[in-house]
């Protein structure tokens, strides 16, 4: 089992969209995926017509009162389940602040039966949380926007891994929303890719058919295959998925 | 392998006769949440296996049928519960290599090993699905109602299988299942159907699954007679031989060669062994003449195969620089292979090979009650098998008993041949026996035939590729470097005989302890 998580400091960066249809194009590719919507918005679970509600809460699943097993939802996709959001995730720090720092990645261990990748959407903050999404991970995808203080967050990011000596995680990023019309849009990501490690060279554009998922309430991969945007999720989906391996 | 999970919500199917579905199904389904019918669609699939039923054995299904973007490869438990793995794309050459690097290529590579998987069963079902969404538009519960039709990718004939409507819960969405369930019950009284699609097609077109194992599975009645047994034995190898001659023939993967000469090495075992005084003396002499030739006319090409299967290990033993040298010698192997599969397919077309079997197959049918010769014949199998299974320890634990480290590598290969015939009478008797203690054995002399295999065969090999490249070296086909590579490998392959000719007085000992040899005493001395 391999655990990707879709996470930034920074909200607005396009982690749920990369999340949802990310999931999607795993499960399409026959691996049994599991997608937890760690973030109480729950904007994962609404993309997939399920509820944001778990049973007993966040604080029950983290001291393992709550069987992982008993709170999996089945999407209307082959080999992809949900773990939907719940408004009480909002306290996961102070649930997970009494925990060892790898409790994250214990709970989730016998789910390594049922699933062969597990996507975590993450919450936008450093926390607690943050530090045991990072321990339980194998691969942290980082969205960036190309803009300057999007890559300063990233900058703290790597810094926070570094000082919390989280050597097991592999950090990667790639651009997200990225609107060619703006002459910004088009210089960061080229001078970026040119000197980047660890970046993936899709980029995700800026297109009002991902913001359609929330009518469609499904992936854009499903709704729109052939789309801009779908293209560049699949070739995401495709570095991922290598890196994974 | 990977667990099956205990969580993943079981699908149930149902046989359906005309009056139990109405045309207003829909409707029915209406109190369960918004009916989503899809249009009807023609789906293909065709359920793979191999030869020897390795997929089936497993308790697994593969097959290539419509996925979301193309044809999809779906292994699956039998049941069809559970997805073991699924995959974009078809089955190109049915080998391992169709599988995609990874936990994928793992498993099959496990279960299938060098086998190829054939096209076993084709499904054709015309499907509606229906989905029942709740108020957020979610799927929570689908019914597929399908007519199904089989048919034997080997024949032309189409078989209708029926039709069916088959339950499919979503995880975490129990209460909707355990609704419509009540619904069905109350109103059609259906029952689930417990056997597997593609079991029940198997069914239909007469195929049944598991038929061939190269596994000896004789059932031997203890009081049946000597004479009797012999000729089950013997109509059972020659089964055995008739069937993997096709797939020798085509050179489909190389176990049929290998299954084809095993019935060939068993049949000469027994003739040797079990057939004095029970078969006519010139009626031996002859079978033992014409299935030697077999042997002889095929022992080239299993040689290759081996150095083609062996190929990866062979090179995993080289430096990395030297690696892609030894190229040349795959394919001066793959040239060579090609040649004698068609010597061999040629042989197993032609008359000797034909009238050889046919005579035999005559004879073992229709001949066999007149050439009775001896009281031997008429003795239970019982006390044959005993008397034949006792000398043949005896045998073994005198010759294994005086060879030292100073003993001839032929004290060795002459034990091998001794251990072999043993293993065969175990094989072809294993029914007249408690099934545990006779395991025991044959575990005890397969790790000593492991060694004498390895010590000879190291032996032979490292000739032969020194061989090999000499012929390379003649041709001026290969650089200086791929002899050297293969010198490599020659050597590799001698430091394994060296291991296995120092492990083999700690394996003789063990099979010699005590335990071993009260099991073969009780087992068969006490009956003699």
């Amino acid at each position: 089992m391999r655990v990707l998580s879709i996470y930034n400091i920074k909200g607005g960066v396009g982690k749920t969209a990369t999340a949802v249809n990310l999931a999607y194009l795993a499960a399409a590719e026959g691996r049994r995926t599991l997608i937890w919507d760690l973030d109480p918005q729950g904007a994962s679970s609404f993309y997939f017509r399920v509820k944001p509600k778990v049973k007993g809460g966040g604080k029950k699943i983290v001291r393992g009162k709550s069987d992982l097993d008993d709170l999996i939802k089945g999407t209307d996709f082959d080999n992809l389940d949900i773990l939907p959001a719940d408004f009480s995730y909002r306290d996961l720090d102070l649930s997970f602040a009494d925990e060892k720092q790898s409790r994250l990645k214990k709970l989730i261990a016998p789910l390594k039966r049922d699933y062969d990748v597990v996507i975590f959407d993450c919450p936008p903050s450093i926390s607690e949380l943050s530090e045991q999404i990072f321990r339980a991970s194998d691969l942290l995808l980082v969205p960036v926007l190309p803009t300057t203080l999007s890559l300063r967050t990233l900058e703290q990011i790597q810094q926070f891994l570094k000082k919390e000596r989280l050597r097991n995680v592999k950090m990667w990023t790639f651009f997200s929303m990225v609107d060619r019309r703006k002459k910004m849009h088009r210089e960061i990501p080229d001078e970026f890719d040119a000197n980047a490690k660890q970046h993936f060279s899709s980029c995700i554009p800026y297109s009002s058919v991902i913001e359609k998922m929330g009518i469609e309430r499904r992936p854009v991969v499903d709704f729109a295959p052939k789309s801009k945007a779908a293209n560049a999720f699949q070739m995401l989906w495709d570095q991922v998925s290598s890196s994974l391996d | 392998m990977e667990e099956t999970s205990a969580m993943t919500p079981k699908k149930t199917r149902f046989r359906l006769v005309d009056r139990d579905i109405p045309s207003d199904f829909s409707d029915f389904l209406k109190p369960l949440g918004y009916v989503d019918c899809a249009p009807s669609r023609m789906v293909k699939k065709v359920f793979f296996d191999t030869f020897d039923w390795r997929m089936f054995n497993s308790d697994k299904s593969i097959s290539v049928g419509p996925g979301v973007r193309g044809p999809e490869v779906c292994i699956n438990d039998l049941d069809g519960n559970e997805t073991a793995a699924a995959f974009p794309g078809g089955l190109p050459t049915g080998l391992v290599s169709d599988f995609p690097n990874g936990h994928i290529r793992t498993m099959m590579a496990a279960i299938i090993d060098v086998r190829r998987l054939l096209p076993r069963l084709e499904v054709a079902s015309r499907r509606t699905p229906i989905a029942i969404r709740n108020k957020e538009g979610k799927v929570v519960l689908r019914f597929i109602v399908e007519k199904c039709s089989v048919r034997d990718p080997g024949r032309p004939r189409t078989l209708s299988l029926g039709r069916y409507l088959t339950v499919e819960p979503i995880r975490g969405y129990a209460k909707m299942e355990a609704k419509a369930r009540d619904m069905l019950n109350a109103e059609f009284a259906l029952q689930p159907v417990a056997c597997p699609l593609p079991m029940e097609g198997f069914h239909v077109v007469g195929v049944i699954p598991g038929d061939y194992s190269a596994k000896l599975r004789l059932s031997l009645d203890p009081m049946l007679t000597s004479v009797a047994a012999v000729r089950q034995i013997h109509l059972t190898l020659l089964d055995a031989m008739i069937r993997n001659e096709e797939g020798t023939v085509n050179n489909t993967d190389p176990e049929y060669l290998h299954d084809f000469r095993v019935a060939v090495r068993r049949t000469r075992s027994a003739l040797g062994q079990l057939d004095k005084g029970v078969l006519p003396a010139a009626v031996i002499a002859k079978a033992k003449k014409d299935f030697r030739w077999i042997g002889q006319q095929t022992n080239h090409m299993r040689d290759l195969d081996v150095y083609l299967i062996d190929y990866p290990h062979l090179q995993s033993a080289l430096p990395a620089a030297y690696k892609p040298y030894l190229q040349p010698f795959q394919d001066h192997l793959i040239t060579l292979g090609r040649k004698e599969s068609k010597r061999v397919a040629a042989m197993i077309r032609g008359k000797r090979y034909k009238r050889i079997r046919d005579d035999w197959q005559a004879y073992l049918t229709s001949g066999f009650k007149n050439d009775i010769t001896s009281d031997i014949a008429d003795m239970p199998v019982k006390d044959l098998a005993d008397r034949r299974i006792w000398k043949a320890y005896r045998q073994v634990m005198k010759q294994g008993g005086i060879i030292d480290d100073n003993s001839p590598a032929e004290s060795l290969h002459d034990l091998r041949i001794t251990c072999k015939k043993l293993r065969y009478l175990l094989e072809f008797f294993q029914s007249l026996y408690p099934p545990r203690s006779l395991k025991a054995l044959v575990k005890s002399l397969k790790t000593l035939q492991n060694v004498l295999g390895e010590f000879q065969d190291s032996q032979l090999q490292s000739e032969a590729i020194l061989n090999f490249g000499r012929d390379l070296a003649a041709a001026g086909s290969a650089p200086v470097e791929t002899q050297m590579a293969m010198g490599m490998v020659a050597e590799s392959i001698l430091a394994r005989q060296g291991i296995a000719r120092a492990m083999f007085s700690e394996c003789f000992d063990t099979f010699s302890r005590r335990e071993v040899e009260a099991s073969f005493v009780k087992l068969f001395k006490n009956r003699e």
